[in-house]
């Protein structure tokens, strides 16, 4: 199982946002780190298949078969992005239950995937409460929650520990560690410390393009220390 | 290896590769729609509770104009029932009012199919209500069809145009004002039709133009509405 990134490219009217970005994408945890408006998020949207890039492929490989149809590769697709909404007459339940529905999910099979999340994200005396009673943690909680509803092969996550606490940090490290054994999990932060104890590898990101792509053990020190060298180097 | 086939490599080495065909979308999109009768009934579900509010007074209605025996009264209500049944219009923009759209898109029905459904429900439940009020005037206030087609489906139809293509438009709490307020003019035109007479001075002829151009013009804008998510949704190879 491989995703390709193929000179992948997005570029606004006066502005490259993503540049040529090209990468083998494996299972395993995949820390994406970059300052602000360095070209993470543009990034995810077009692996999602939800922003068309200017130029560049992304091709998802599966053992013998080589492509996948835009359907297959939607079924096997869990995202969870920076900011996200929900409609106001949603309690947690009926929010992970619609998700199912739109993922393709019977229901005998998604009320039970449910049930199962609601409690791995400690949401399960929440679940029957309307959304916008929810703290900022709590909804993202659920984001995550959703975007692992399908099981998903590859797993793209936006920012997901923004509104976290500690507590909720470690249980989500190590669900996502867990996740990374057999999917190809990207995660994207701001934050060195959400990815340096669960990252495989590290691609760092600068004016959209990658100005680091390599294995954490292969870095030799702090990834704190190393990100801002490395930053400070470009500069 | 000459300059000319060096040059040659190096451009194919940095040149981008074409993004992909529509071709492949519209062949996903056919595909998706195996599962529609799924889909369907999820939105239909969640399509909310205005839906059904609206529903209950358009009984109401129906039910007083029943029971009238005032013509009169009995016109206005049937001019005022194709608005109150094109007000869940407001919902179709309701996954950009809410942030949805990127959590639709990227779920395997994607954004382009969430749309298309939409629009379904809606116009199988505008249909009906439009044939409903039709009969109704046809049979109870013995109104001619061009006299029907004038006050009430030109009006109706103009109010499903309106709707789609302020939701198309427009975003977030101007586009629930934008078709409140065509579903208010759409109550209204009736009724000045009806005072200027001019049900009497237009041909049948114009009035059939009319009324199949407003109807060609709500499958084109239809058609962009759906195809309009097209524009964020990338095929993949």
């Amino acid at each position: 199982m491989e995703l390709v990134l193929d000179r992948l490219t997005k570029q606004y009217s006066n502005k490259i946002a993503v540049d040529r970005v090209s990468a083998r994408l494996k299972p395993g945890v995949i820390g994406l780190i970059g300052a602000n408006g360095a070209g993470k998020t543009t990034l995810m949207r077009m692996i999602c298949g939800i922003l068309k890039p200017t130029g560049g492929t992304v091709t998802f490989k599966n053992g013998s078969q080589l492509d996948v149809s835009e359907e297959m590769y939607r079924d096997i697709l869990g995202y969870l992005p920076q900011d996200f909404g929900y409609y106001p007459d949603f309690r947690g339940r009926d929010f992970l239950m619609y998700m199912a529905a739109l993922k393709g999910l019977d229901k005998k099979t998604a009320k039970r995937k449910c049930d199962e999340l609601l409690k791995i994200v400690n949401l399960e005396n929440a679940a029957d409460k309307k959304i916008k009673t929810y703290s900022g943690g709590m909804k993202q909680r659920l984001g995550i929650a959703q975007a692992v509803l399908n099981d998903p092969k590859i797993l793209i996550l936006d920012e997901p520990t923004a509104g976290l606490d500690l507590k909720e940090r470690v249980r989500f490290r190590n669900l996502i560690a867990e996740l990374g054994k057999d999917s190809i999990v990207i995660l994207s932060t701001h934050i060195v410390s959400d990815v340096e104890h669960i990252a495989d590898r590290i691609l760092m990101m600068k004016d959209g393009q990658f100005i680091y792509d390599g294995e954490c053990d292969e870095i030799g020190m702090d990834l704190e220390e190393f990100y801002l060298r490395e930053f400070d180097r470009e500069v | 290896m000459t300059e000319k086939d060096l040059k040659e490599q190096l451009k194919m080495a940095y040149s981008l590769p074409e993004s992909d065909s529509r071709k492949r979308f519209i062949r996903a999109y056919q595909k998706r729609s195996l599962q529609l009768g799924t889909i369907l009934r999820i939105e239909l579900e969640f399509m909310g509770i205005r839906s059904v509010f609206a529903g209950i007074f358009l009984f109401i209605i129906l039910y007083a104009g029943y029971r009238s025996h005032n013509p009169d009264f009995t016109w206005h209500l049937s001019c005022v029932i194709p608005a109150a049944a094109l007000m869940p219009m407001t919902a179709l923009g309701r996954s950009e009012r809410y942030k949805m759209s990127e959590l639709e898109a990227a779920s395997r029905f994607s954004a382009c199919f969430v749309r298309l459904v939409r629009l379904m429900i809606l116009g199988i439940f505008s249909l009906i209500v439009l044939i409903c009020v039709c009969f109704w005037q046809a049979g109870v206030l013995q109104a001619g069809t061009g006299e029907i087609l004038l006050t009430i489906a030109i009006p109706y139809l103009i109010n499903v145009y309106g709707g789609v293509a302020i939701s198309r438009k427009w975003h977030g709490r101007e586009s629930i004002f934008g078709i409140i307020a065509v579903c208010m003019i759409s109550c209204v035109l009736p009724a000045v039709i009806r005072n200027i007479r001019l049900q009497e001075v237009m041909p049948a002829a114009a009035v059939v133009v009319i009324t199949i151009a407003v109807v060609l013009g709500i499958a084109k804008e239809c058609m962009i509405y759906v195809k309009e998510s097209e524009k964020t949704i990338w095929n993949l190879c």
